[in-house]
């Protein structure tokens, strides 16, 4: 379980959470939409520990996120895959050094032929030919990039994955394929994900929750045919604002 | 190479190729678009297909490998390198990331073209840079520096320096990239206002295909499809959203079943 109990996070004198609750219960998938700089990403920082709330507790997997704690933080980290809005990869080597990085910086013994194993899974998890491996990132797509960093998360095995706006930029035969995977590790693996985004169409799709922020407070908390009736007026415009009848 | 010059294109591309390094297949090969004057037309298409490289080719910060690129009916070939650059201040361009000078305040990121480029003196170009600050409503940020601009924010500049110049033609690479749907849509009504306003020609690539359909129904524009290094389907957005082309038909409806790959190609 993910909860933050009464979080505020001001930047100068821009308050951007201001007093905010928010629990996410072990298998759910829960889009956290809102419109540009509502503190999404803030939120997903908070949850990994690389921002320290101004009030309020934080608790990721029955432990506070406490930066003085570095062995509890250092447990939060292991058990948390955030993956960036952009792949965010290591230029300079392979894929399968990619992928394998975690591996080899988290656990200095593990064997060789275990780490392979491990990274062609992940690779064939998230839809992508072995025979990748040994190709450089600038020479792959950028829905491939995506995916190869997806499977450098999944590589150490998180308990939480964290997707920070995981489908922009992306056309829409990626972003359904995306939104596969996503529905697809959250219940083949059983993990609790939260998707941070803009793309209220891929939330009414696959998400068991949805949370809208609006001016630093929770003003939607409910499921994708809960958020279609709803009379919160940011929700109302979420829709409108990307609605097309053909 | 000259063609029969039709006074209302003022942007071509005539059956052009280009490649980057080696590639065994070129990523446009023979494409032909045009762009008529004060007219709005969408490009749209999967991802990695050329969209950008395509505006790069039209801005002239890229050279096709074959064919030619027509400004107001000069192909960019011939002119001398003085005339091309006078040539292609008719055009202006704006980036996908914003592309602004993160070292430069609001107010130095519009001088700096303006100084660069005219011969208006310092009064003027203050003049110049207040009109247009208001013009996408950022009066009042001069002073700041674009990263503490929200990204909406940055995007209205990035239109603001792409408008200072006065072009006769804007290209936009993906405007609304990572911005939520109501910030999109004030963004796509400020580049309206401004092709209506000055008549400018404008060219729009686009990932947001809703957005598209929406916007060039509202304003009875074009969409241009690409893929496969060509345009494969130019039309309304419900006449690409009939089509029987098996790519357009599944990029329209985001199936996964098709010939295009879900994973973006390997």
């Amino acid at each position: 379980m993910i909860s933050l109990h009464n979080v505020s996070k001001s930047f100068g004198v821009r308050k951007v959470l201001d007093d905010m609750s928010i629990t996410i219960r072990e298998g759910e998938c829960v889009f956290v939409l809102g419109k540009s700089g509502v503190g999404k990403s803030v939120l997903l920082k908070l949850i990994v520990g690389l921002l320290v709330p101004d009030h309020g507790t934080v608790n990721v997997g029955g432990k506070k996120v406490d930066p003085e704690d570095r062995n509890g933080l250092s447990f939060i980290r292991r058990s948390c895959g955030l993956v960036f809005q952009f792949p965010a990869l290591l230029d300079s080597v392979t894929v399968f050094e990619n992928v394998s990085f975690g591996l080899r910086t988290r656990d200095l013994s593990l064997p060789e032929a275990d780490i392979e194993q491990i990274v062609k899974d992940k690779i064939k998890l998230v839809g992508l030919s072995e025979k990748i491996l040994d190709r450089y990132p600038g020479v792959l797509s950028f829905g491939a990039q995506k995916r190869v960093s997806i499977a450098r998360t999944l590589a150490v095995e998180p308990n939480f994955l964290l997707f920070d706006e995981p489908t922009t930029g992306m056309d829409p035969i990626a972003t359904t394929g995306l939104n596969q995977l996503i529905q697809k590790l959250t219940s083949e693996l059983k993990v609790t994900t939260v998707v941070v985004s803009h793309d209220i169409k891929s939330a009414l799709k696959i998400a068991s929750r949805i949370i809208l922020l609006d001016e630093g407070k929770v003003v939607f908390d409910g499921t994708p045919p809960e958020f279609r009736i709803s009379k919160v007026k940011l929700a109302q415009e979420f829709q409108m604002g990307s609605q097309y009848d053909h | 190479m000259s063609f029969d010059v039709n006074e209302n294109e003022v942007l071509k591309a005539d059956k052009i190729s280009f490649s980057f390094g080696d590639a065994a297949r070129p990523l446009l090969d023979g494409l032909s678009l045009t762009l008529n004057r004060s007219e709005v037309l969408f490009l749209i298409g999967p991802s990695e297909m050329g969209k950008t490289t395509l505006l790069k080719l039209l801005t002239g910060l890229y050279r096709p490998s074959k064919g030619e690129i027509f400004l107001q009916g000069a192909s960019l070939e011939t002119l001398s390198k003085a005339e091309k650059k006078i040539a292609l201040r008719k055009i202006s361009m704006t980036f996908q990331r914003s592309g602004l000078f993160d070292s430069k305040t609001v107010a130095e990121n519009l001088l700096f073209p303006l100084q660069e480029l005219t011969h208006l003196n310092r009064k003027e170009c203050d003049l110049l840079v207040q009109k247009v600050l208001n013009q996408v409503d950022l009066t009042g940020t001069e002073l700041r520096y674009p990263f503490e601009l929200s990204g909406g924010m940055q995007k209205r500049l990035g239109i603001a320096r792409a408008i200072v110049l006065n072009p006769e033609i804007i290209l936009y690479d993906d405007p609304t990239a990572g911005l939520d749907p109501m910030t999109s849509n004030h963004i796509l009504e400020l580049i309206l206002n401004v092709q209506k306003e000055k008549r400018t020609a404008t060219l729009i690539a686009t990932s947001d295909l809703d957005l598209a359909l929406r916007v060039s129904a509202q304003v009875s524009s074009k969409i241009c499809f690409l893929y496969g290094g060509k345009i494969v389907q130019e039309g309304s957005g419900e006449e690409l959203f009939q089509s029987k082309d098996p790519v357009i038909y599944q990029f329209f409806r985001g199936l996964l079943d098709g010939p295009l790959n879900p994973g973006g190609g390997q």
